[in-house]
């Protein structure tokens, strides 16, 4: 892919990096700190998006052995998965939030989830079924792969509300768990810029789901880090996945109405009779034939907005005598 | 003052009232500031000669705000 970068506001490029799934695009951040520079996101570590990065970085004069700071908002393969590969070529500080941290090795390490009777449990008790899609297809693609090549362990551990200096400019770190459970957006309060990584899409929802060893609420997480980025002040969003855009506090609340709407509709499906997590997902999300991905993705969405249900006192949950979970409205 | 109208169905598995709240549910998250709905049609769709979810036509209305330009 030929490198494509704009100015985004005085000194903040937005570099397009190719990806080999969909979402296609993923947007990272190069920040001129006038004297030091600062990439936020890295983009996946296949060679065309490297070599569109180098691209990207020479049409601005500049060489990835320039980078003095590098910030993952989240350890996924689009945002961290280049880290190590920058490493090399550079002697950047790397940073991201430690509970990505664990993340990235939980990737690095995990073994077939046909090995893990926790997680085979975990599909079974949600109704998922095996017979139909084999949990073998739940491992990603790039799993083990090179494409996936994020630092075992970074430079720097992000913190909420840390301020980073670099050059000029301060990076201010706003952990917003949800997506992920160490997520974190960055904030340059002077230029009031939010660089928000998957947080705050513009066009698109982010995943929020549950799945073995995730924290148990991570959609009652999201709703509140949506809240907690609109008491900031910004006149420009940053996200990965979609164009710029200025404002932030409807759109987090749109995406709050957005899970509230999708609650409404899993709670009348689950107020006629009791319910197991994949089949309120068969009719949210319908029935026909898709790929597996997508299916576990609905189901483990949708598993998210149960929980959230159950912990808000709107329904409850018990395990019947075949051991599957089944949720309906108190 | 000027009110836009919309015509959306709202589906539920439960009641008449339910498929009301979801359309409107829906509605509202792109839509600020509805303060109306005319029901227009009720229906069911039946299996096993049972009322397996009501589809509920409605009509919302909203105020149309207009940005002045400063």
């Amino acid at each position: 892919m030929a490198a494509k970068v704009a100015e985004v506001a005085p000194g903040i490029y937005e570099l397009f990096l190719p990806l080999p799934m969909r979402p296609t695009i993923v947007n990272v951040y190069l920040i001129d700190c006038h004297g030091a520079w600062a990439l936020i996101d890295t983009g996946m570590n296949t060679a065309d998006s490297f070599a569109t990065l180098n691209e990207a970085f020479e049409e601005i004069g500049l060489n990835i052995k320039d980078l003095d700071v590098v910030i993952g908002t989240h350890h996924h393969v689009d945002h961290f998965g280049t880290s190590a590969t920058i490493k090399q070529h550079s002697n950047a500080t790397t940073m991201l939030h430690k509970l990505e941290q664990e993340r990235v090795n939980r990737m690095l390490t995990l073994g077939p989830p046909s090995a893990n009777p926790d997680a085979m449990a975990f599909f079974v008790t949600h109704g998922f079924p095996v017979d139909k899609y084999p949990i073998e297809g739940m491992r990603p693609v790039w799993m083990g792969t090179n494409q996936y090549n994020p630092l075992p362990v970074p430079d720097k551990y992000l913190a909420d509300g840390d301020i980073i200096p670099v050059g000029d400019r301060k990076l201010e770190v706003i952990w917003t768990p949800g997506h992920a459970p160490g997520h974190c957006v960055i904030y340059l309060r002077e230029e009031k810029v939010l660089i928000v990584g998957d947080h705050l899409l513009p066009k698109i929802t982010p995943h929020v789901g549950i799945y073995p060893s995730s924290p148990a609420n991570p959609l009652g997480d999201f709703i509140a880090s949506q809240l907690k980025v609109q008491k900031f002040d910004v006149e420009l969003v940053l996200p990965a996945h979609g164009g710029v855009y200025s404002d932030h506090r409807h759109r987090a609340n749109q995406l709050i109405e957005h899970h509230r709407y999708r609650e409404a509709e899993m709670l009348d499906i689950i107020k006629r009779r009791p319910h197991c997590a994949f089949e309120v997902a068969d009719e949210i999300f319908g029935s026909e034939e898709r790929p597996m991905f997508h299916v576990m993705a609905a189901t483990f969405e949708t598993l998210a907005h149960l929980e959230l249900a159950c912990i808000e006192g709107r329904a409850r949950k018990s395990v019947n005598d075949s051991g599957r979970t089944l949720f309906q409205t108190v | 003052m000027v009110e836009k109208i919309i015509d959306l169905v709202g589906i539920s598995a439960n009641s008449i009232e339910d498929a009301v709240q979801i359309a409107l549910a829906r509605a509202g998250v792109t839509i600020k500031g509805i303060h109306y709905a005319h029901i227009e049609d009720v229906s069911a769709i039946v299996e096993n000669n049972q009322v397996a979810k009501w589809r509920v036509a409605i009509k919302v209305s909203f105020q149309v705000k207009d940005q002045l330009h400063e």
